[in-house]
């Protein structure tokens, strides 16, 4: 079911898709305007790190940082906007089973993960560009992560306290997509959060629920 | 030794260099004035003044005295030497831009940090995109319990002063943040002055 507009359309739904990330890799995949995006942790206690790029122009992306901002909110919460760099609702979280995921941290990199102890590890970062790359894609920035199923508290005095991986088996959050994009999920070790799973994760691009 | 000593008008923006071991003052001169800072490796722009890895260093989203602010490759890129307002800076907001003032103001034209900054960083070949995310010393920003930003203006007095230690060479941009809509700057934009010395400056 795409969206309800005044004027229906008559053009074809939009391609579904459905999809696995094992642990340490990422996957990239489209979706557009109307399409319900479900990321689901598999297994329990996976971290999920997520970008995405208008399809329109790669230099519109996914921020946390602005998404932060554009609601006056350290912490993603149910029916918050996620906005592009250019202030522009790209998803919305519509259901969320989770309830702790996290706008403030850096995705993780061979480097980072070696320095907390977990050499050999796959960053996420080299983990998604590797897979846009892949994809034969480009784009002019890498940004930042939405990482879902994450546990970072924020205190009043600002410090950041980072527990254990939160998410039970089968939690899951979709998101209406409001923007056309490429997006980029990775099931990477943050190298923050102790006791995390190593599941993978499902992703359902999907125009009905 | 006095390597850089200048004044950045309130609302525009400035680039300057400091090499390793040398000090950056950062100085609120009229009070009650963000300012947003960036700053790149001199020998690898890829390097930046990283705010996200400073938080994952910190596990705080403030630093104090004696911290150290990381790059985007996870290395120490400054040290705090001296803080006149105690920690009450924002390293979370992203640099005003031109859709700040036209999304969530209906301002178009408005001066901005993120072209401040570029303006500073441009003469190096980076690029609008690559204009890392800055820390917007004195802006000032306390958590909520709901887990918000309040809206403040900055605690510093004129002639408040930041100073960090490079830790690598680096070319740094500072923008007296423009905004005068909201609080921030107390509604009135005023200049900021920087200097680069090889000795903390002394206390006045």
């Amino acid at each position: 079911m795409p969206l309800l507009m005044k004027e229906a359309s008559l053009a074809a739904l939009p391609p579904e898709a459905a999809l696995t990330v094992s642990y340490g890799e990422a996957i990239v995949f489209s979706a557009t305007r109307g399409q319900l995006l479900t990321v689901t942790d598999l297994q329990g206690r996976r971290p999920a790190c997520l970008f995405a790029w208008t399809s329109a122009d790669p230099a519109e992306f996914l921020s946390p940082h602005h998404t932060r901002v554009f609601s006056n909110s350290y912490l993603l919460k149910l029916g918050m906007r996620l906005v592009t760099n250019r202030r522009r609702p790209m998803l919305v979280l519509g259901r969320d089973s989770a309830g702790r995921h996290d706008l403030l941290m850096p995705a993780s990199d061979d480097a980072s993960l070696a320095a907390a102890g977990l050499e050999g590890e796959r960053g996420c970062i080299e983990a998604v560009r590797a897979a846009v790359g892949r994809a034969g894609l480009t784009p002019p920035k890498w940004p930042d992560p939405v990482t879902l199923f994450a546990a970072v508290e924020l205190e009043t005095d600002g410090r950041l306290i980072v527990g254990a991986a939160p998410s039970r088996a089968g939690d899951h959050v979709t998101c209406r997509v409001l923007i056309d994009g490429i997006f980029a999920l990775a099931a990477c070790a943050t190298g923050i959060m102790a006791d995390e799973g190593r599941g993978p994760l499902a992703v359902r691009v999907a125009n009905n629920l | 030794m006095i390597f850089v000593d200048m004044i950045v008008p309130g609302g525009f923006g400035r680039g300057f260099s400091a090499a390793a071991a040398q000090f950056i003052a950062i100085v609120d001169l009229h009070g009650r004035q963000a300012g947003d800072f960036a700053a790149v490796r001199r020998d690898d722009h890829g390097e930046k003044l990283s705010p996200p890895h400073t938080r994952r260093h910190l596990r705080s989203l403030f630093f104090k005295l004696g911290d150290n602010l990381m790059s985007s490759y996870g290395r120490p890129m400054f040290r705090v030497v001296r803080d006149d307002v105690g920690g009450a800076h924002d390293a979370t907001v992203p640099a005003c831009d031109p859709t700040r003032y036209s999304v969530d103001f209906g301002v178009c034209g408005h001066r901005n940090c993120l072209e401040n900054l570029h303006e500073g960083l441009a003469p190096l070949g980076i690029g609008i995109l690559d204009v890392p995310d800055p820390f917007n010393f004195f802006q000032n920003g306390p958590v909520t319990a709901d887990g918000r930003m309040q809206l403040a203006d900055p605690k510093s007095d004129p002639g408040a002063m930041l100073v960090l230690e490079a830790l690598m060479d680096v070319e740094c941009a500072l923008s007296p943040c423009p905004q005068d809509i909201i609080p921030g700057n107390g509604l009135a934009v005023t200049d900021m002055r920087v200097l680069v010395t090889d000795a903390p400056p002394a206390r006045e």
